[in-house]
């Protein structure tokens, strides 16, 4: 009898913890994910319930009021006209989380669009493809910043700026996962059994593909706030006096130290809300396909 | 790996005919007249007739494409409007100051990230780890022009080591050049670096799992030794593939942090354009980082197949 | 000579070194000075702007100048002799005058320079009356002039675009290709844009040795104590003001209040407050509907709370609120316009744009990319949204700004401000109303135009007086402009700088030493 058992034992011994262990992480990523999501709600219902959160007006000047720290009267402070920051804040967080959302439906609905034909249709393969990386060569501030300076600075065309430039890294992912999926039995019987390219792409390829592709968008919707926040920083966002995060902050650099409240409390709302996106980002990844590598952020 | 070098060029070489063409677009864009836009931003003579001409804007579209590519292959891409000299000019003047950062913000992106990752991955599910992978999340989170602003007031005013912006040239004092530099490289290495903890940590766990990492562990060997020989050079090769990634990530980010720190480079220059509509120089500026990025893939695929020795039986 | 201007209170510093001039001037050191803003050309006839002004004023000089109160003097002539029928203005020149090439200064160079000015300066409008330039000895210089023109000799001397004199070689080059020679007390070193600006001392630089003359504007004696001046653009208020405190810059331009207010306790930064830099203003396009309608421009004028808006400008810089287009004190000084000044009514806006054909078309608001104009903008934007005035605000860059505001199309109401206006005199008003400049496009105005030629036609004080306030009058009759009030500024500069005066032309760095 071959003397194996205690290289078994061990080896099982071993498992047990790995397996162990990997619940763990599970549990705690999913608890990072409960935590990312409660974030992303907070801005959510930051942005929905706007009206009823403020305690000003967001626009309103007073300059009687400019510069004021944070009081009873003023939660967040006020800016150098007088205007209150929490109000500003919270109105902000629409153009923030409205820009976030249709770039992300935007991207989603034409990106997957390009992943599918190109993973699906051989000969669309190459050019789609060669037009993607043309497009992801350029770095995403420039041509979202390049994009609206052309079409003007407003809250549509930062969306259609931010659109341009997520939508190769979106088509690929599905592009990836529509070549898994094409290979698949059940695709290949439905093939065999005579179903229609629409067909075939809707009902059988697409919804099976969508894992990576929420998985994506989730983190698209991340990097849409901060690139938002960034081209408003700039002076490429809806222009004045429309309060978004990033011109807040804009509004707020001469007075740094002086008046640090007026920079700090939009950064913070920025990176919350990004933070909340990408700790939901991992979870949904890890639930969907723990063993995906990271390829994006 | 002959023929996949070909295969790589001619690919690369179709990419950089649509990136002009995009680039190209960006004027084409604009609605109304660009004309009348840049005759805005010109010298205090307003020359609305002499800048279509220039630029040729009265012609129709595939003739001013032309023109562009006939431009581009001899170097030239045209007149800034507000800068009175050629955009190649003005974007050669600038690099040094980017190139610099760049590389500055490479460097830590690297070695924190790097070894960050590493660390995380080797010590997984303990509290470094968790430490580790939290700043990183953190660090990818936090707007990074907001953080340059917040540096600017910690580091250069509460505690007066370095300066709060500006940048003097290598020429004028090495010492000032490093120390202009130290804020901004940081500032715009931050979100590059937790993303390439992430990276590296993932990566280092899937190739940690993998049965010849646990053979070589359970031939007895040291486990720095296992990691160093076998896992690091299996991990490279998904970092490898980031660089480029972090690369358009790094110009990206030198837009907002230039601005931040006035440091006049690219990154500035992009961001001046776009408010006085120099569009010449935004698509010569575009085009440029595009190509730098497109031929630095080329140059990371050529790197790749080295390490991958599955290539090479293509 | 014209008469000089006291403008009391103008440009009186609030903080002039007690120490005094007895005080030991040390020779050397060298000043970091930060700017808001940079230049695009360093050409000497090609320049019109502040932060250029600052750069390259302290390296050339002209014929005219003005003073401490913006009044004319002579600089590189002696004098200025008219002829009785006004047509005939003869310059003897200063003998001796070193370029920073050593070559002595004639006339042939001043010829060459006026020539070269007349023709590619964004100022070259002030030369129209100009019939000739003559240079008939070695140092006299002779204007002649097409028909008399009482404010020419002011034009000649405005800074604004200055008719800076260098050599006849130079002269002779095209546009940004003159190397940067004149007879100013400090020379060129290099130019690295987007990096820094630096001159330093001219040793050969001969002064004006008129006893009795000090330091005054761009004129009088100048004496250089520094060595070098270097010049660097930091646009972020915030990095400059680091900079400052951590002793990285000896001068700091544009301190925002509340930066101010916190340096005041810090002993080794001294504040330079200057009360009056300039007016803002909001121009009216008179050109284009629906600002072409009267009513609806003076229910613009109603609906805005003037002291607000100058209040947002200023952000805790020095203000005034007040009505003329001169500051107080100024000798033309009157209440003329004072009734239709900060009405601050929005009922009456209301009911003057019923008035109106105004039928809710959106008007474009253009604003320029500085602090007090955006600032302001938005109280202007409110105030109009609150009369029931439907606004769009366009943020730009200045050069922009200005080239759009030249159009009659593109624009209903632009922010700016006057600087250079009220500092130099009412005279300068005409270019911008009636003049070429035309800032609110306005295609004739009759009453307007008689105006200006009573007011330019004698040296009458009491006519020019009266021509003055009905100018006054219509400028807020007709509402050209909204002027919002009186805006200074404040610099913040190491304490050990002494001898520096603020100046709203620009920073002058003779005169000034580090202790």
């Amino acid at each position: 009898m071959p003397t194996l058992t205690p290289a078994f034992t061990t080896t099982d011994a071993l498992k047990r913890a790995r397996w162990r262990n990997s619940a763990w992480i599970r549990l705690l990523r999913h608890r990072m994910a409960v935590i990312g999501f409660v974030f992303c709600l907070a801005a959510l219902l930051m942005a929905v319930f706007a009206d009823a959160l403020a305690t000003h007006h967001p626009e309103r000047t007073r300059i009687r009021d400019a510069f004021q720290a944070p009081s009873p009267a003023h939660v967040l402070g006020a800016d150098h006209l007088g205007r209150d920051i929490w109000s500003r804040v919270v109105y902000g967080s629409r153009i923030s989380i409205g820009i976030g959302v249709a770039t992300v439906v935007l991207t989603g609905v034409i990106g997957a669009a390009f992943g599918l034909i190109s993973g699906y249709f051989r000969q669309l393969d190459d050019p789609l493809m060669r037009v993607m990386d043309a497009l992801m060569a350029f770095p995403g501030v420039m041509l979202a910043v390049a994009i609206t300076a052309a079409l003007g600075p407003s809250a549509v065309n930062v969306v259609i700026a931010l659109t341009a430039v997520y939508v190769p890294r979106t088509a690929r992912i599905t592009r990836a996962s529509v070549l898994v999926v094409r290979e698949m039995d059940y695709v290949q019987a439905a093939r065999a059994l005579g179903a229609g390219h629409t067909r075939m792409i809707l009902r059988h390829i697409l919804p099976n593909s969508l894992g990576p592709l929420v998985v994506q968008l989730t983190f698209v919707f991340a990097y849409a706030v901060l690139s938002e926040a960034a081209l408003s920083f700039l002076g490429m966002g809806p222009p004045p006096p429309t309060p978004t995060w990033g011109n807040i902050i804009s509004d707020g650099r001469d007075y740094l130290r002086e008046a640090p409240w007026i920079c700090l409390y939009p950064g913070l709302a920025i990176s919350v809300t990004v933070l909340g996106l990408n700790l939901l980002g991992d979870g949904l990844r890890d639930v969907l396909d723990p063993r995906m590598k990271v390829t994006q952020g | 790996m002959g023929r996949y070098l070909a295969g790589r060029l001619i690919s690369t070489l179709i990419v950089l005919i649509i990136v002009s063409f995009i680039s190209f677009c960006i004027m084409q864009m604009v609605p109304g007249d660009p004309a009348l836009v840049m005759a805005g931003a010109a010298a205090p003579v307003d020359e609305v007739r002499r800048i279509r001409e220039q630029f040729g804007l009265d012609q129709p579209f595939h003739i001013q494409l032309l023109r562009w590519y006939a431009g581009m292959l001899q170097g030239d891409l045209g007149q800034s409007i507000t800068l009175g000299r050629s955009v190649v000019t003005a974007i050669v003047e600038r690099l040094p100051s980017t190139v610099a950062l760049a590389c500055f913000a490479f460097l830590l992106t690297l070695v924190f990230g790097l070894i960050a990752g590493v660390a995380a991955a080797l010590k997984q599910d303990s509290w470094i780890d968790h430490a580790i992978m939290t700043l990183a999340v953190i660090g990818v989170s936090v707007p990074s022009f907001w953080i340059g602003l917040i540096m600017i007031i910690g580091f250069a005013v509460m505690v007066d080591w370095l300066p709060a912006g500006g940048y003097i040239t290598i020429a004028e004092s090495p010492s000032g050049w490093f120390k202009s530099l130290v804020l901004p490289s940081i500032a715009l290495a931050l979100l590059q670096m937790g993303l390439l903890a992430r990276i590296t940590r993932a990566s280092m766990i899937e190739v940690l799992r993998q049965d010849f990492v646990r053979t070589a562990q359970a031939k007895g060997l040291p486990r720095w030794v296992v990691v160093l020989k076998h896992a690091f050079m299996n991990v490279m090769i998904p970092v490898i593939t980031v660089i480029g990634i972090v690369f358009s990530l790094l110009l990206s980010g030198s837009v907002v942090i230039e601005t931040v720190f006035s440091i006049p480079g690219l990154g500035r220059l992009m961001a001046t354009s776009i408010v006085t509509r120099d569009y010449p120089v935004i698509q010569g500026a575009l085009l440029i980082t595009a190509a730098m990025f497109v031929l630095i893939n080329l140059l990371v695929d050529v790197l790749y197949a080295y390490f991958d020795p599955r290539i090479h039986y293509d | 000579m014209q008469p000089t201007r006291i403008l009391a209170g103008a440009v009186i510093v609030t903080s002039l070194i007690a120490a005094g001039p007895a005080a030991a001037q040390k020779k050397g050191g060298d000043i970091t000075a930060l700017l808001y803003a940079g230049l695009n050309s360093v050409d000497p006839h090609f320049t019109g702007t502040y932060p250029a002004r600052s750069m390259i004023l302290p390296m050339y000089e002209s014929l005219m100048t003005v003073d401490e109160n913006g009044g004319t003097i002579p600089l590189l002539a002696e004098r200025a002799d008219i002829s009785a029928d006004g047509l005939t203005y003869t310059f003897p020149l200063r003998k001796g005058v070193k370029f920073h090439n050593g070559k002595e200064m004639t006339s042939a160079d001043v010829k060459a320079s006026m020539e070269r000015y007349a023709k590619i300066s964004p100022g070259r409008a002030a030369m129209d009356p100009v019939a000739s330039f003559e240079a008939p000895e070695k140092y006299t210089f002779v204007i002649k002039l097409k028909v008399p023109s009482a404010s020419f000799l002011d034009r000649l001397a405005s800074p604004t675009s200055p008719a800076t004199i260098i050599p006849e070689e130079e002269a002779a080059k095209e546009v940004n290709k003159t190397g940067n020679i004149s007879t100013g007390p400090f020379q060129f070193v290099e130019w690295i844009p987007d990096s820094h600006f630096r001159i330093k001392r001219f040793d050969g630089f001969v002064k004006r040795d008129v006893p009795g003359e000090k330091m005054t504007g761009y004129g009088g004696p100048k004496t250089v104590h520094i060595n070098t001046v270097t010049f660097r653009v930091v646009t972020e208020a915030s990095a400059r003001i680091a900079a400052l405190e951590a002793g990285q810059a000896h001068l700091v331009e544009d301190v925002p209040g509340p930066a101010a207010e916190r340096l005041k306790s810090n002993p080794k930064i001294k504040l330079y407050d200057m009360p009056t830099f300039q007016m803002p203003v909001l121009y009216l396009n008179h050109s284009l509907a629906p600002t072409s309608d009267l009513k609806l421009r003076q229910a613009i004028q109603a609906a805005i709370d003037l002291e607000e808006a100058i209040g947002a400008a200023a952000a805790g810089a020095p203000y005034v609120v007040q009505h003329a287009w001169v500051y107080k004190g100024h000798p033309m000084y009157s209440d003329a316009g004072k009734a239709l000044y900060n009405i601050n009514n929005i009922n009456k806006a209301k009911q003057l744009l019923r008035e109106s054909s105004y039928k809710g078309e959106e008007l474009q608001l253009n604003v320029g990319n500085l602090g007090f104009m955006t600032r302001f903008a938005v109280i202007v934007q409110q105030a109009m949204k609150g009369a029931g005035i439907n606004v769009k605000v366009n943020t730009m860059d200045l050069g922009t700004l200005f080239s759009v505001s030249g159009k009659d199309e593109g624009w209903h109401l632009t922010t700016s401000g006057f600087g250079s206006q009220p500092f130099l005199g009412p005279y300068m008003y005409q270019q911008i109303t009636t003049g070429p400049a035309n800032l609110a496009r306005r295609k004739g105005d009759a009453t307007m135009e008689a105006a200006w030629a009573r007011f330019d036609g004698t040296r009458d004080m009491a006519i020019k007086q009266a021509a003055w306030n009905d100018i006054t009058q219509r400028l807020y009759d007709e509402v050209y402009f909204v002027k919002l009030g009186d805006l200074g500024m404040k610099y913040a500069a190491v304490s050990n700088l002494a001898g520096f005066r603020a100046y709203p032309g620009s920073l002058r760095f003779w005169d000034a030493w580090l202790d």
